[in-house]
């Protein structure tokens, strides 16, 4: 809202510079959020809240700026000189929705003279960012500035019969607006209209054809109190958002509606001529009367923590427009005004005292506090899923949950919920994949010339369930493409990452949330994994602890990088945190430490290539023998050398005993057991 | 020809300690040295200790210990002479072993934190301190939830300022994150204290300031006795710990549907300490936090005793005060993925 400093200073005496207005307005309040000269005077932009209607207007900030700097507000002029005939012998007024229009307030002005505003008018009207048009739809526009109410003016020519009805639009009704559009009406709509057509949206804009043009003589003033939520159900409807329908979905002043016909006719007359017919045709079937209501000081001091004084209390209440009608030892009854339909309760009153009082002239204090405090259950565990992720070099990044629904689905078969009003259809489904965001991340890094990138994003994915309701759940993404270890002045060769590199972080974020990593199995597909098919049908596994599964990661299949223009490997991992959450570790209990040395024996051995590692392992460490503590691989090899269908692993075996010191002989006897197990289970030979 | 006085020998034991003082001084090796004093055959304390036979008895005790304290000093001379040649040797080689320490370090790069979630936590962490409990709700949320339970019935002109994405006509994206104070207020008896961070949605297109999704903390404490004065002190003790005790804090009058009296809360201006630049529009102060005392038909919702009973209530974007804590001019910025902006943190 813009506020001509001049203008304002019309309406109360004060000192303050416009900049030292707008500080003190705004410490009330009443923000203004900018100021730019114009000529001599000032225009101040005030950013309104939408509670304050009333402020819309330079009588209303006038209002404040009064309270504020305890000067008397002075009213407008709105003596109005009026010619013999009756203007209800010319117009007359029904309502037929009264529901929608608490009050109609007409006045005819005949034979005046329309043409272009004086330049003082048009100066006035434009610095505040209104054009000009012509000297009496100025007029109203003035006023509309001046006392916040919205004022129209018909051309009567055009209002057929004499007659304005104020009833809803009937279905598939039309009417062309002031702004030269064709609007197709709704019931429900609240029209002005004669007993043939709509002439104007009420409350919203009125029409081309009844548009007080140059040629008009006879002016119809209409100025009335319509219903806030009709105006801002047909403004939104119709796409229409104007100065008029601005103020009535606020709530106008329904007894401000008179006193701005009166200024207004006034204007007009003393701008465009004409005779003022006498009276004012004033249909108001719905009383818009205001309670009174009480303020009890023990309220003020429960609120605020402040004793404020009554003397200052009633100023500003008398200032703000709120008659004191009684007081006692408790407090006051105070008068509500039309003008504030915001305010209705006693704490209302008490925010109206405290913001002139001075929010900050009230001493701040902590307040105790005797209860105790909670994380969210599982922030710990994902306190200790980040610091582990930050170790592993990923990087944390953040993407937004709507996504275009065909890249969802290439990733998820859950069903999405869509938004019913996305910002374009590209971003309408709601994500059931971590991994649209994730691939666009790194994609955008790739394409920026960062080869090697390893990002993770913690969010949630939402799902729609089986009788349509949300479905959020928390899953964890990580992605990683390029090297694993860069070639750096220490080390010669950069080596690219590989699956196991992505299987080794899962490995230690397993143990970040003590989940026993050696329980869980990894099942590639093919290997009874259920893995889905953007992953590499052979690089790729299925997590699972028991029978749940821990999730899915692996290499991305080569089709689905075609779509980024991605041309090395990326792997992907997806967690569904909620599984891994609810995980109880069990207590951890400490082994005593081995009294006797632990002896290390390697085997060679020559496999059938689709013989897994996992195999090898179970056969050794269940070849009957309690001294087998562990085994593990530590070479493997496909080359010439071997026979076709053959692969090479070497592994260590680690015997020890709790209550002796192995001897050779024992021990070459086991590894003797081992190894024949190995041939007759799995047909592993020595290699030589 | 020998000489068995005394003196000659007295003689002869200061003639060898002297050479032997200036062999030390010229780089002589010390087994060179070894071998000229002390060498089985010829070595001149051997020498002079073999001539000890001749010395008439009567001096004999006398002049063994002088040779042996010259031999004792010999010795010695050589241990140090030794160890200094090993020191040396030592240093020399560990000198050649010389690294270049401006070389970078040997490691692999670890993974950096997101600005918003160092930014978040540390604001859990002020309240937690507090007393303030973390709570959590859903993002899909219940128009009911989202706005007639915070006392914005439909048509409400306050629903323009949050544009909103809907699902449905009764599901949408939360715009706040206000309705999981609502949710915890209907399970919870008062007193409580929590906050309720978390990501929600407007219908905005993204420009520098404007992110249709974003991050919030609103916060919310419910007690017998509560003013506003708490209300004050307790946003200022966080304002002042989160940037440093030397900001100011203002509160302002303001309108939000579910608070009454409402304030917008200003910090004086970091960049430029009030002096006025362009991050505070030349104002001095940035505005922070929306706020105020619960008002008393939110309580009405859950059913607690507005006569009995105060709060107040706060809500803060993350992004904000992230872009101010790092100087970060455009909020794209936390959404856009790019490494070398996410690197920096
Ligand atoms: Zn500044």
């Amino acid at each position: 809202m813009k506020i001509s400093y001049l203008w304002l200073k019309e309406f109360v005496d004060f000192e303050a510079s416009p900049r030292q207005l707008a500080d003190d307005l705004s410490m009330a309040g009443v923000v203004a959020e900018g100021l730019e000269s114009a000529g001599s005077d000032t225009i101040l932009d005030f950013d309104i809240t939408s509670n304050r209607p009333d402020c819309l207007s330079h009588a209303g900030v006038a209002r404040e700026a009064a309270a504020c700097y305890r000067q008397p507000l002075k009213t407008v002029d709105t003596k109005v000189l009026e010619s013999a005939e009756a203007a209800a012998s010319r117009i007359a007024v029904t309502i037929e929705s009264p529901e929608l229009c608490a009050r109609y307030c007409a006045r005819v002005i005949r034979n005046v003279k329309v043409a272009p505003s004086p330049s003082w008018l048009a100066q006035r009207l434009e610095r505040l960012g209104v054009r000009s048009i012509n000297n009496v739809v100025d007029a109203t526009n003035y006023v509309l500035l001046e006392l916040g109410h919205p004022l129209h003016a018909f051309d009567l020519s055009r209002v057929r019969q004499g007659e304005i009805v104020v009833r809803q639009a009937r279905a598939k009704e039309e009417l062309v607006t002031l702004d030269g559009e064709t609007r197709e009406l709704k019931p429900g709509m609240l029209v002005i209209a004669d007993r043939e057509r709509a002439l104007a949206l009420a409350g919203v804009m009125g029409g081309a054809d009844s548009e007080i043009g140059f040629a008009a003589t006879d002016v119809l003033l209409e100025s009335a109190w319509f219903d806030p939520v009709s105006v801002r159900r047909t403004a939104k409807a119709l796409g229409m958002h104007t100065e008029a329908s601005h103020r009535f979905e606020r709530g106008a002043d329904v007894d401000a509606a008179r006193t701005a016909i009166d200024r207004t006719a006034a204007l007009v007359k003393q701008l465009a001529g004409g005779e003022i017919l006498s009276g004012v045709v004033d249909a108001y079937p719905r009383s818009a009367s205001r309670p009174c209501i009480a303020l009890r000081r023990s309220a003020i001091v429960r609120v605020m923590g402040t004793e404020i004084g009554d003397e200052f209390v009633e100023r500003i209440l008398a200032a703000l427009n709120f008659e004191v009608v009684s007081h006692d030892a408790g407090g006051w009854r105070v008068q509500l005004p039309t003008s504030r339909l915001d305010v209705e309760r006693e704490i209302d009153l008490i925010e109206e005292i405290a913001r002139h009082y001075g929010y900050d002239k009230i001493a701040s204090a902590l307040p105790a506090w005797t209860g105790t405090s909670r994380r969210l259950p599982n922030s710990l565990k994902e306190q200790a899923l980040r610091r582990s992720l930050l170790g592993l070099g990923y990087t944390e990044t953040l993407t937004y949950a709507f996504v275009p629904a065909p890249e969802n689905e290439k990733f998820s078969s859950l069903p999405a919920m869509r938004l019913k009003n996305p910002l374009s259809l590209e971003t309408e489904a709601m994500r059931t994949s971590l991994a649209p965001g994730l691939l666009g991340s790194l994609g955008r890094n790739y394409h920026r010339g960062t080869r090697s990138v390893r990002l993770y994003e913690l969010g949630r994915i939402y799902s729609a369930n089986a009788s349509g309701l949300p479905n959020e759940q928390p899953f964890l993404g990580l992605v990683a493409t390029g090297n694993a270890d860069e070639k750096t002045v220490h080390n010669e060769k950069a080596r690219s990452t590989t699956f196991f590199d992505l299987k080794g972080s899962l490995e230690v974020l397993l143990e970040a949330l003590s989940l026993p990593a050696s329980q869980v199995v990894w099942r590639s597909r093919g290997r009874k994994g259920r893995v889905p098919d953007y992953y590499h049908p052979s690089v790729s596994a299925e997590l699972l602890l028991g029978s749940d599964t821990l999730g899915v990661c692996g290499q991305l299949h080569p089709r689905i990088l075609e779509g980024y223009k991605i041309k090395q490997p990326v792997f992907l991992a997806e967690i569904p945190l909620e599984t891994w959450y609810r995980y109880q570790a069990p207590e951890r209990v400490a082994r005593e430490l081995p009294k006797f040395p632990a002896v290390q024996r390697d085997l060679s051995l020559v496999v059938d290539r689709d013989i897994d590692c996992e195999a090898i392992q179970a056969v050794v460490l269940q070849a009957g023998i309690p001294e087998v503590q562990q085994c593990f691989p530590f070479d493997l090899y496909f080359g010439e050398k071997l026979p076709s269908g053959k692969k090479g692993l070497s592994i260590s075996i680690v015997y020890q005993s709790p209550d002796r010191t192995l001897v050779d002989e024992e021990v070459n006897r086991f590894h003797e057991i081992v190894l024949e197990r190995l041939q007759s289970k799995l047909g592993a030979q020595l290699r030589t | 020809m020998l000489c068995y006085g005394v003196e000659m020998l007295d003689e002869q034991i200061e003639r060898i300690r002297n050479e032997f003082e200036s062999d030390t001084q010229r780089a002589r090796s010390p087994q060179d040295l070894h071998n000229k004093y002390l060498g089985r055959k010829s070595g001149l304390v051997t020498l002079l200790l073999k001539q000890l036979q001749q010395v008439p008895a009567a001096e004999k005790p006398n002049a063994g210990k002088r040779i042996n304290e010259l031999k004792l000093e010999v010795e010695a001379g050589l241990d140090r002479l030794e160890s200094e040649a090993a020191a040396q040797a030592l240093a020399v080689r560990l000198e050649s072993e010389r690294v270049d320490v401006t070389l970078p370090g040997n490691r692999r790069p670890a993974g950096h934190a997101h600005p918003l979630t160092l930014v978040r936590s540390e604001i859990e962490e002020i309240f937690s301190f507090m007393g303030y409990s973390v709570e959590d709700g859903p993002e899909i949320e219940s128009a009911f939830y989202n706005f007639e339970a915070l006392n914005i019935p439909e048509h409400h002109p306050a629903r323009d300022s949050q544009d909103t994405f809907y699902i449905s006509d009764s599901l949408l994206l939360r715009t706040h994150t206000s309705p999981v104070q609502i949710r915890t207020m209907q399970k919870q008896r008062p007193p409580l204290r929590i906050i309720c961070p978390g990501k929600v949605y407007r219908r905005d297109n993204p420009d520098a300031t404007h992110s249709p999704a974003f991050q919030q903390i609103e916060g919310l404490a419910v007690d017998e006795g509560l003013t506003f004065r708490d209300f004050k002190g307790t946003l200022e003790f966080f304002l002042k710990s989160f940037f440093s005790q030397k900001t100011r804090v203002r509160f302002r009058p303001s309108y939000f549907a579910f608070t009454e009296p409402s304030a917008e809360v200003d910090i004086s201006c970091i960049f430029c300490s009030g002096a006025g630049c362009r991050v505070c529009k030349a104002s001095g102060w940035v505005e922070m936090l929306g706020a105020g005392m619960v008002d008393p038909a939110v309580f009405r919702y859950v059913d607690y005793d507005p006569e009995k009973l105060a709060g107040f209530a706060f809500g803060l974007g993350i992004e904000r005060f992230a872009m101010l804590k790092y100087s970060v001019n455009n909020i794209q910025h936390f959404y856009d993925s790019d490494l070398r902006f996410l690197e920096q943190f």
